[in-house]
């Protein structure tokens, strides 16, 4: 087996961006992916019947914001993303609904029907923002794509502090760095309907709102802006497919079913890996120059590495590293037709959206929600998150046929659920999942009445389930380890482990992570994309003409071509929408 | 709106397209491969399913590292490895005897002579004159053109293997049998179920592909992760070497200028010019759905439109369950085998069994072929579990899907007669002839092969005279799927074929790769 200058251990997302920035920088990089396919977060799968593409776990796609999709030329290599103009809404119980849209308007129509101090409130946000755009721009880009400085987190500070004092907010810049997310939001908004748009978003990259120092991330998200959200033609894999393409193209090296068993070091430095007898490559060494882990912390510490290098200290801290907070169970319908809401007689532009959250009326609700899944208790309430991918890209069911996929937030090891004991973990192989599905079609049925008719068949995705798909995310946890404040920041995935000054460089001299650091696993490529920096100025090769693109600036130099709401049925389109 | 121009179009990237692409591409020719669905590989399809990895179509490849690509492509540096089971196949009897088919034909004939010291024999015999037969003919005549079937009968005779084959190769299955003199009933069912389970018609006259069915079968090979696998090192072999895949998008037109092929039109208007397009679809699809009408000839439209599909399908059980899975069979091998057949016990169970497939009276399953890739390969399921594949074949049915539940609660049924199993069925998914034709449109009816293998669809003259050497009597255009010679199930041949033609036609000849 031949050396490589690069290897990169797990073929997800972050390890593929790291192995094309590389490659396309003149090394060599080999990449040792366990399963069958790379990018186990963003598989596509016909679960049942043909034609109908689920997306199994990431639905959620923002590599337009990402400096990647420029630098690798992901377009070129068969990336089409898609969306929906509106990108967020929520039915309520009363008939209400509440939207956010890429256009401003709709979202301050939505919101000044519920209130107007609210929409007084977002009108100054929006004018605080139009002010200082480049600035706000540019920290929401560093806090994704650069390393967490102390210098970003006091600009964040004097930003949030000019805003929450432009809106007349009884704070300052340096409360709003400690606050939980509720905190801010019950300054900010009095109408609950709009106080649980951002309240709920949060869930969608596991930074929940009931933490401390969650709060500039909800004040961000409580401006209603234009996200960089979409959906890839052909389904989230679709984005896998066009790094694999990429990474290929450049002349990289993909050995597919080749789990690793260790990481081989020597004089105290990563020089190589050996597979495990079950791989393809059975019980091969391969070595390098650099290794890159892209599995999840604790199985790199304990498992790759083991005690006989990391010693019993880095053990113990390493074995109960969390991955235990918010979990996502998840069920795929294919379906007849799109949901209808009983809403869209309030406002037909909840038909537009492919993003969705119901079941949720009031932050209490909410907050009541959360405390219950941090302490191993199946909420009482119903509520889930819904994508429906197919108003955004028709292909990825039939003709006239659509996928929903909902989900909600559940503690890996349940112990309750409504006076009903459960057996934790196991619980999910004894069919609590198809349970919670249920109760997800009551609850989509109670807002969309008609929805169980539609539904040609169902599958459960559990945490069980998600672990079995990519065994590095222990308990299904989607992020790399929970987004909690102790794991954030300059602290993931734990003191000590990265050097000072990086992201991704590990005190063991030439290993880096792709995982389990700083930001949160997403499919924003953004670890990925720090771990090359890091690899790339430590092996001299950082300076690349084609590798210069700033966050956001693929997104806003394209947005307005990125084809919206093709799969919306005509009757809820004004003229031209299409 | 025209796009870039290229050397060479293949229109479907199933395993033949995409070594079709593959082999020019690497050979110096530009090309774009074209696929409807979301993802490449056709009927190589592997699904990771939640940690399962389903093999939903094919499984079992019988050439494996002897189709040329594997090596002209470097296949084995692109993640395809081959696991050769030592058992291949087993026979399970309801009185706890079996019969046992391993890679070693005197271990073979050994299990066959607790039945019938005679049937062992015959087997010796039978096994010791095939092997010529394969080596100096079958398998090489698998990657060349054939020819017509009187010159193909004279060309038999420069050998005595060849006169053997020419001997049988037009006896039925049965009639094949009896002529290397086997007689005991359990024997000959096992013999029979080689040709039977691809979907063939017993008493067709297809002797010379008995040989090929026996031997490659006690050849056959898992690819190490799952089918996919080798759909997946053919596309980075094409992408490697600077090819363009477009995926998600199906072509709807094959585009002519004075009756040449000049390029396709996919389905949102884009069009792309080339001076070779290769369709890897069936006939219909091909001459009647891309090309305008006045480009086809008549008497080529004459023959597309009586091609003849299979008239038997697959019906595919797949199951994960948490407990072990074992068979109740006195002989233990049977645990390590490819493939475990249950059901018939008698050639005339086999017979009565696939005719009441044909007169769609087979309501329970009555035949399954069942494989449980996670004893070769612990990378298909999470430890601890199982994963059976249970495969039977079954005749086409629209209304298939009604069906499909009461059908696999009879496999696991039947399955229990013969094995035990007793924990949760964590996984459970069910494919139907009707889903095979959704999933692969080229698959019509069900039909795997793309159209059935009878005396008038084989060799010279499938799909038809002019068109079975990948050449069609339109310039330009050639075939390169499994409608063509010498047909279905992963052979390699087909793709390999078209690339020998069409690079012989662009003068980037893919024989240049041998020189490296």
């Amino acid at each position: 087996m031949k050396d490589y200058d690069v290897i990169i251990i797990g073929g997800g997302l972050n390890g593929l961006t790291t192995a094309c920035y590389l490659q396309k920088s003149g090394l060599s990089v080999g990449v040792f992916e366990a399963r069958g396919q790379c990018g186990a977060h963003t598989d596509t799968i016909e679960l049942g019947r043909p034609g109908f593409l689920h997306n199994t776990h990431a639905q959620w796609l923002v590599p337009a914001m990402s400096p990647a999709m420029a630098d690798l030329e992901l377009e070129s290599f068969g990336l089409d993303l898609c969306g929906t103009d509106v990108i967020f809404s929520m039915p309520h119980k009363d008939g209400t609904n509440t939207v956010q849209g890429m256009d401003g308007a709709i979202t301050m129509e939505s919101i000044g029907r519920h209130s107007e101090k609210d929409a007084a409130t977002l009108a100054k946000y929006m004018e605080f923002a139009a002010m200082n755009a480049a600035e706000a721009m540019e920290l929401a880009g560093m806090q994704s794509f650069a390393p967490p400085t102390m210098e970003l987190a006091e600009r964040v500070a004097k930003l949030n502090h000019g805003l929450v004092q432009h809106l007349g907010l009884d704070c300052t810049g340096d409360d709003v760095m400690r606050m939980s997310g509720y905190e801010i939001i019950e300054l900010l908004f009095e109408s609950e309907a709009v106080r649980v748009v951002p309240g709920t978003l949060g869930e969608y990259t596991g930074q929940w709102g009931i933490n401390r120092r969650v709060a500039p991330t909800v004040l961000g998200l409580s401006g209603f802006m234009p996200m960089a959200v979409h959906q890839a033609k052909g389904g989230s894999h679709a984005l896998t497919h066009s790094l694999v393409r990429c990474f290929v193209h450049h002349g990289g090296e993909i050995w597919t079913t080749c789990p690793v068993e260790k990481i081989l070091v020597e004089n105290g430095k990563a020089c190589g890996i050996r597979m495990s007898e079950d791989a393809l490559l059975a019980g091969e060494e391969v070595r390098a120059k650099t290794i890159v882990s892209n599995i999840t912390f604790q199985p790199t510490w304990c498992n790759l590495l083991g005690e006989e290098v990391v010693g019993a200290d880095w053990m113990r801290r390493a074995k109960y590293f969390n991955y235990d907070d918010p979990q996502l169970l998840s069920a795929f319908f294919a379906l007849k037709e799109a949901p209808t809401f009983t809403s869209s007689q309030y406002d037909p532009a909840i038909q537009r959206a492919w993003v969705g959250y119901m079941g949720c009326d009031s932050l209490d609700q909410l907050r009541n929600s959360q405390m219950q899944v941090m302490t191993g208790v199946v909420p009482d309430d119903a509520m889930c998150g819904y994508f429906i991918p197919t108003l955004a890209d028709p292909t990825q069911a039939p003709e006239g046929c659509h996928t929903l996929n909902s989900w909600l937030t559940v503690p890996p090891n349940p112990r309750r659920w409504r006076n009903k004991t459960l057996n934790g973990w196991n619980s999910w192989s004894e069919g609590l999942g198809e349970k919670l599905g249920d109760d997800m079609e009551d609850l989509i049925e109670s807002m969309a009445p008609g929805f169980k008719d539609s539904i040609i068949e169902r599958t459960i995705n559990t945490p069980m389930s998600m672990e079995n798909s990519n065994p590095s995310a222990i308990r299904g946890n989607m992020i790399g380890g929970s987004a909690i404040p102790e794991q954030s920041g300059e602290l993931r995935p734990l003191p000590g482990v990265i050097q000072e000054g990086s992201v991704s460089r590990t005190y063991i001299p030439s290993l880096y992570l792709s995982n389990s650091i700083h930001p949160f696993g997403a499919t924003h490529l953004a670890s990925g994309y720090l771990a090359a920096i890091d690899i790339a100025e430590d092996l001299g090769c950082r300076e690349q003409t084609w590798w210069g693109s700033k966050p956001f600036e693929w997104f806003f130099g394209n947005m307005a071509r990125i084809p919206m709401n093709k799969g919306v049925d005509e009757k809820w389109l004004k003229g031209g929408e299409k | 709106m025209t796009e870039e121009n290229y050397d060479a179009i293949v229109i479907g990237a199933g395993p033949n397209g995409l070594m079709a692409a593959a082999y020019l591409q690497k050979a110096g020719s530009k090309v774009l491969i074209c696929e409807r669905r979301h993802e490449t590989g056709g009927g190589l399809n592997t699904d990771e399913y939640f940690g399962y990895r389903l093999n939903l179509h094919a499984i079992y490849h019988l050439m494996a590292e002897k189709m040329p690509a594997y090596e002209d492509l470097g296949l084995k540096d692109l993640s395809v490895r081959y696991i050769y089971p030592e058992v291949i196949a087993a026979f399970p009897f309801r009185d706890g005897s079996s019969l046992v088919f391993t890679r070693d034909p005197e271990e073979t004939a050994q299990s066959i002579a607790f039945f019938s010291e005679a049937d062992a024999d015959a087997f010796r015999a039978m096994w010791t004159e095939f092997q010529p037969m394969l080596d100096e003919w079958l398998i090489p005549m698998t990657y060349e053109m054939p020819l017509p079937a009187v010159d193909q009968m004279v060309e038999f005779q420069v050998n005595d293997s060849g006169n053997d084959l020419a001997h049988i190769s037009e006896m039925s299955f049965p009639e094949l049998l009896d002529h290397y003199g086997f007689e005991n009933e359990r024997v000959r069912m096992a013999l029979l179920s080689f040709p039977a389970m691809w979907g063939t018609h017993l008493d067709e006259p297809l002797g010379f592909l008995f040989p090929l069915y026996l031997c490659r079968m006690m050849d056959a090979a898992l690819v190490k992760g799952g089918s996919h696998r080798l759909s997946s090192g053919l596309f980075r072999s094409l992408l490697k070497d600077g090819g363009r895949v477009i995926d998600e998008y199906a072509v709807t037109d094959i585009l002519t200028e004075g009756g040449k092929a000049v390029g396709v039109r996919l389905e949102d208007g884009r069009e792309f010019k080339a001076d070779a397009v290769i369709s890897t679809l069936n006939p219909e699809q091909t001459f009647i759905d891309l090309l305008p009408r006045e480009d086809v000839p008549d008497g080529l439209m004459q023959s597309v439109e009586s091609w003849e599909w299979e008239d038997r399908s697959l019906y595919n059980l797949h199951l994960g369950i948490d407990s072990s899975y074992t068979y109740k069979a006195k002989d233990e091998r049977i645990n390590q085998a490819l493939i475990t057949f249950i059901g018939p016990e008698t050639e005339q169970d086999l017979l009565d069994h696939l005719d009441r497939v044909d007169a769609g009276e087979d309501t329970e399953a009555e035949w399954l072929h069942i494989t449980v890739p996670n004893v070769h390969d612990k990378t298909m399921c999470p430890p601890g579990k199982n994963l059976i594949r249970a495969e039977a074949i079954v005749g086409y049915d629209p209304e298939w899907r009604d069906r499909s539940k009461a059908f696999g609660d009879s496999a696991i049924a039947l399955m229990k007669e013969f094995a035990d199993f007793e924990g949760n069925v964590i996984l459970r998914r069910e494919v139907t002839p009707v889903d095979i034709e959704e999933k692969l449109t080229t698959m019509k009816f069900g039909s795997f092969k793309h159209g059935a293998y009878n005396p008038l669809q084989m060799g010279y003259l499938r799909p038809n005279d002019e068109c079975s050497c990948s050449e069609t009597p339109i310039e330009g255009l050639f075939l390169g799927g499994a409608s063509m010679y010498p047909g279905g199930m992963i052979l390699g041949a087909c793709g390999f074929l078209a690339a020998s033609t069409v690079g012989d036609y662009l003068q980037k000849p893919i024989t240049s790769l041998k020189v490296e």
